[in-house]
Formats: C-alpha cells, structure tokens, sequence
C-alpha cells in the first residue's frame, strides 16, 4: 500500500484530465452530485450524500442509440455511439460501488451484454473512497455492504487526515496510479485507518434485519400493508431514479419516418405508463402495486435471481422523498408484519 | 416551560381528530405524524380515533394535503389545512374534483414553514436534532449547535404567502396569524424586470436539473389529469429525454396547466429532489391572471378560473399578454 498527500491531489487530478473525463461529486446549484469536472479543484471529496449517483457516468439518463434516415427506399443508420474515452469515475463511496456492480450483472451479462454499457464500463476506472464519517441516513452495513468495501473500485482511498492511504486493486488502477507521487506509508498510517475504519463501523446502526426478508415479501404480496403504503405514496419517480442502481429504461423512437433517432431513456416502475399495455389494460395499475413492486424487485427478485440485494443502504431515497416515505420503516414493518 | 403556540395547535388537532373518528363523522383523518429525520414530517392517514395521538403540528408539515383528496371521493375525510391547503380544496371543489359536504376541514393559522434544505446549509455539519420554539428553531449536529430564526428560513413560497389562514374551515385550531408578506408578488416583479436573455438564461439552466421524476407534478393537489400531457406516446407532444426540448417543454407544459389554478402553496418546489425554482413560472401567472382577470385560485367554491370560463368583456385578444 501507498498513500498520497492530499496537496499533492490536485497536481495528480490535472495530469488525469489530459487523457480522461472525469466525474466526481461535485457543486450544482446548492448541492453536491455526481457530474463531470473540468478542473481538480472542483471535486468534493468530504461529501456523502451526492444528489446523482455515479451511475450516470455508465448509464446516461438519455442516450441516443443511433440516428435512422430513409433515402427513397433505404433506410440509413448511424451510429452515435460517440467512441467514449477514458474515463474516471473519482471518490465512489462503497454503497455505490456495490450498486456498480448490480449495474454489472444486469447490462454486462455474458449472454446478452449491452454494448453500450459494456462499451462505457470498459473504459472506466474508478476510484473508490471510504466513509470515515456516515450519515444518519446511511445503511450500507444492514444491506451487506460496510463503509470501507473496496469490491469495484481499481483505485481504493483511506482518507487519514493529510493523506490518502492508496490501494491499486487491478492493473487499471496500477495504470492510473502510475503518475501519482506516492509515497511509502508506515505501520501508523496503517494504524490510523483501522482506527478510522472502526469507528465508522460503529456510527453505523443495523437499522433492519434483511435475512429471509423475500419470504415474508412473497407471503405478503396481497396484505393490505401496501394499501397503507399506497396512502401517501406521491408516485412520483424519485426514490427510483435517483436510486444507483435502479436500471430499467425505455427506448423511443423520437423524429419522423424519414429521419430520427433513437433513445434509451430511464424509465421508472413507480409511473403509471411503465406496465401500461397497448390494449390499455395495466397490470399495476395503482401505486399499491408499483410500490410493492420496487420493494419487492429489490428485496426478493434481485436476491432469488441474482444473488445480491438490489439496495445498497446509500440513503438517497431515504433523504429525497417527497413524503418522507422511508424504506428503513419500511423494511421493518415488513419484517414485523 | 410555556406551552408553544404548536404544541396548542398539535393538541388540539389530536382533540379533533379524535372527535371526529369516535363520533363517526369521518373515517380518516389526513394529516402529520413525526418523520424518521429531524426536519421532516410525513403524512399520515389515521382511521381510528386511538391513532389521534400520533399526529403532529409544527414547521415542518410542509406538504400540501389537499392533493390526497383527489381518488378520496365518496369516503368522509377530515383533513388538516394550512391556509394554502384549503385554497387547495377551493380549487379542487371549483373543479368538481372535492365535495364541500365530503371533507371537513380542520383549518390551522400557518406560520409558515421551515426549508430543511435552507436549514441543512446554515450549520457545518449533519442535523441530528431539532427543536423550536416561537421564533426560532434550534439546530443540533455533531460538534455544534445553532439558533435560527423561523421567519428567515422560510421556503420562499411561505416568505411570500399572504393567505398563510384558512380560507374556509369547518374547525379553526389556533389564532389567525399576522400576514408577514407585504406583497405576494415582490420576487416575481424583480425577475419581469431582468432583461429577456437573463430571463431565458436562468429558465434554461434551472430546468436543466430536472431529472423527470414529476414529483412536482404529484405533489400539486391541482396536477390531477388522469392522463398527463407527458405521458402520452401516441401522438408523444414532448421528446421523452432530459434533453433541452424534453425538460423545457415539460416546465412550460406544467406551468401553462396551472394558468388560473395554481394557490402559490410551493409543494412542487418543496417535492424537487432537484432542488429547480418552478414557483417563479406559476408565480408569473398568477400575477398575469390576477392583473387581467382580477383572480385568484382557491379563494371561492363558485368563481370558475378565468381560462374556464368566457366573458366578452375579458382581456384576451385587445391588450393581451402576448402583446407585451
């Protein structure tokens, strides 16, 4: 292991620029979210609670797939797959790191992998940052996951107060870190970060039991638990797409028979039109069922399916709600049901 | 310790409650309860009279409830009001959505509400607790605590509301407030006098946040179309991404839906996750619809709004808005 004086960060963010786009948790407006900075001294690297997740580096709310033209009776297609470079995505926390790698096992899948995702993932090295300090929204330790989870990161950071302890996991990290100046750390570094590692495990309250929580999810599918839960429910699309995991999207066509494009836009189970069919039947066709849907695709379905939790305890819903709908009450109520 | 003005109104929105849920004379009652962090209050949704004590009074109680009597019809609901709640009920009644003999209306005097995310950024650290009094909210974290005063951290819809009582109440918990606000429209007048390209400029990069999530949508009591514009694919009137068409033309479509609806209660702006000014736009309306027409929405059950309704007399066409 090596560490990094943070003076030195920003010499080592500027020499990264040259050859890749960056995302960092950054200022918008009054917040902090994750977008793409032009200059080191833009990123924010003591926040957790970044409004948009690093998701949108690898899957871009709106991306156009291709253009279509007709020319007489040939029909045209360009692709817009704009060739991506490198990129970086800087201070990941672990809640969203393990939702990188749900993102994984839905797009990047050996049978069917998407091209476009796959064509970004491929391209991105990402630089891990642990939490020395979680927030009272935070769960990451109820849902499997724990503040110092380095799991997809290449690059994995340790802030120890002047420095970053500094861990290459791959050989893409190994590339990146290849200009940094480093230096040795020694046994007190090591010291410290086990220090700071512990006491952010102990900030970190198990807020709900998951384990056999599919069960009593599929025991309940018809309680009127989700009547109550309907009640004041907006149905609105926040705690989805804000959410870095959440992935379901949909593609439109968008432009005239004789030329347009199409895009792949997020799409959300909390909307009215996301199960509407053509004939006009809807098989979710009240909040009761799009709620009960969300909780059960990410606490049954994901877990029975794919082996993981489809929730990473990161807390943007949680802090983002409208109607301060909190899925921790929720999964409790659901495990005392 | 005195007992605060909220705390008398918590009391006896319990008392009322209860009333009404043991007497029969409603089957739920939609109002507050404690939510799971400090700045926040939840609704709440209580049918039985011993859940009463679970509701909540104080300045966090910023969502608009009047938007949960919309899909209520025919169930006997009491429902806990601000005053920009009840023109809510006002509007929704005007527009057949809400029946006067359906909904009693437990009307609070509001003294406005505190913007948590105003809150979040005048202390250096995560709020953990909270406390008010009268004028000021007490806020604590790690480390620090600070001492705010209410009426400075107001959301700017509250700073600027001068219906902060009810209109029309069947139950009046509370004394009817002082009104703060000396005139509704002060922001929207500095903002008509910045020159057109600083207008657009600042319309262009607000919207641009939006991530379409309609949570400004879901949360307006007005927004209740059981079809909305955007969500029409045949034919699609929007392109369907967060590009600039697609964002602009949602915020333009919403705000142009409201003309002569909007009650200026804020919720679409509290509900963005996004944290995107919406209530300038409506806001710009409203005073347009008040200076032609001479209206305000929610402030009668009769009086259609102006773009329902046709007088010869009526502005469009000779000095219309479009003309300026």
């Amino acid at each position: 292991m090596k560490k990094i004086a943070k003076r030195h960060i920003d010499a080592f963010i500027s020499r990264l620029l040259k050859d890749y786009t960056i995302y960092a948790p950054a200022h918008v407006a009054e917040y902090v979210t994750f977008r793409q900075i032009r200059a080191p001294e833009e990123a924010v690297w003591d926040r957790l609670d970044t409004r948009q997740p690093p998701k949108v580096a690898l899957l871009p709310q709106t991306e156009v797939l291709f253009e279509y033209e007709r020319d007489h009776d040939r029909l045209i297609l360009h692709s817009r797959q704009d060739m991506v470079g490198k990129q970086v995505l800087l201070a990941v926390r672990p809640c969203d790191l393990q939702a990188i790698g749900v993102l994984d096992l839905v797009f990047d899948t050996p049978e069917n992998p998407d091209v476009y995702y796959v064509n970004r993932r491929e391209r991105t090295t990402i630089v891990g940052l642990g939490c020395n300090r979680p927030l009272s929204t935070c769960f990451c330790t109820s849902v499997g996951g724990g503040p110092f989870h380095k799991e997809r990161s290449d690059v994995f950071l340790t802030d120890i107060g002047e420095a970053y302890l500094v861990e290459a996991l791959t050989s893409r990290g190994e590339r990146l870190l290849a200009d940094a100046d480093l230096a040795q750390e020694d046994e007190s570094d090591v010291a410290a970060a086990r220090r700071i590692e512990e006491v952010a495990l102990a900030r970190l309250a198990s807020v709900v039991e998951v384990e056999g929580i599919e069960k009593r999810l599929e025991a309940m599918i018809d309680s009127p638990f989700w009547d109550e839960v309907q009640a004041t429910c907006l149905g609105c699309g926040v705690c989805t797409l804000l959410c870095p995991l959440c992935s379901c999207f949909d593609i439109v066509d968008e432009g005239t028979m004789s030329c347009g494009v199409r895009v792949r836009n997020w799409d959300t189970c909390q909307f009215c039109i996301y199960t509407l069919e053509a004939s006009g039947h809807n098989p979710r066709p009240s909040i009761r069922e799009r709620m009960r849907q969300r909780v059960m695709h990410k606490f049954d379905y994901y877990l029975v399916n794919e082996g993981v939790l489809g929730c990473v305890g990161c807390g943007r819903c949680v802090r983002l709600c409208p109607v301060n709908l909190d899925i921790r009450k929720l999964l409790v109520e659901i495990q005392a049901a | 310790m005195a007992v605060s003005t909220d705390q008398r109104i918590q009391k006896q929105i319990r008392e009322e409650a209860r009333r009404l849920l043991e007497s029969g004379e409603v089957e739920l009652v939609i109002g507050f309860r404690q939510g799971t962090l400090p700045l926040r209050a939840a609704p709440a949704f209580i049918h039985a009279a011993s859940d009463a004590e679970g509701l909540i009074w104080g300045p966090f109680c910023e969502n608009n409830l009047a938007r949960y009597l919309v899909g209520l019809q025919g169930r006997k609901v009491a429902i806990v009001a601000k005053g920009c709640d009840t023109r809510a009920i006002l509007a929704l009644m005007v527009e057949h959505q809400v029946e006067r003999d359906q909904v009693v209306i437990v009307g609070v005097p509001c003294r406005g509400m505190v913007d948590r995310r105003v809150v979040a950024r005048c202390v250096p650290g995560e709020v953990l607790a909270i406390r008010w009094s009268e004028e000021t909210i007490t806020v604590e974290g790690e480390g620090f605590t600070r001492r705010l005063r209410r009426q400075e951290v107001l959301y700017p819809s509250c700073a600027a509301c001068i219906y902060p009582n009810p209109v029309i109440h069947d139950a009046l918990v509370g004394e009817p407030v002082t009104v703060w606000s000396d005139d509704a429209y002060a922001q929207i007048v500095a903002f008509e006098e910045k020159p057109p390209t600083e207008r657009w400029a600042y319309f262009e990069a607000e919207v641009s946040r939006c991530i379409r999530c309609y949570a400004c949508r879901e949360a307006c009591p007005l927004c209740y179309c059981e079809e909305c514009f955007v969500d029409h694919t045949t034919p699609r009137w929007i392109e369907s991404g967060v590009t600039p068409g697609g964002l602009q033309g949602w915020h333009i479509g919403r705000a142009y839906h409201l003309v002569g609806r909007c009650v200026s209660c804020g919720a679409c702006q509290r509900a963005c996750p996004m944290e995107i000014d919406l209530v300038y736009l409506t806001g710009k309306l409203n005073k347009d619809v008040w200076e032609l027409y001479g209206f305000e929405a929610g402030m009668s059950a009769e009086e259609l709004p102006p773009l329902a309704t046709f007088r010869p007399e009526d502005a469009e066409g000779r000095d219309s808005v479009l003309v300026r």
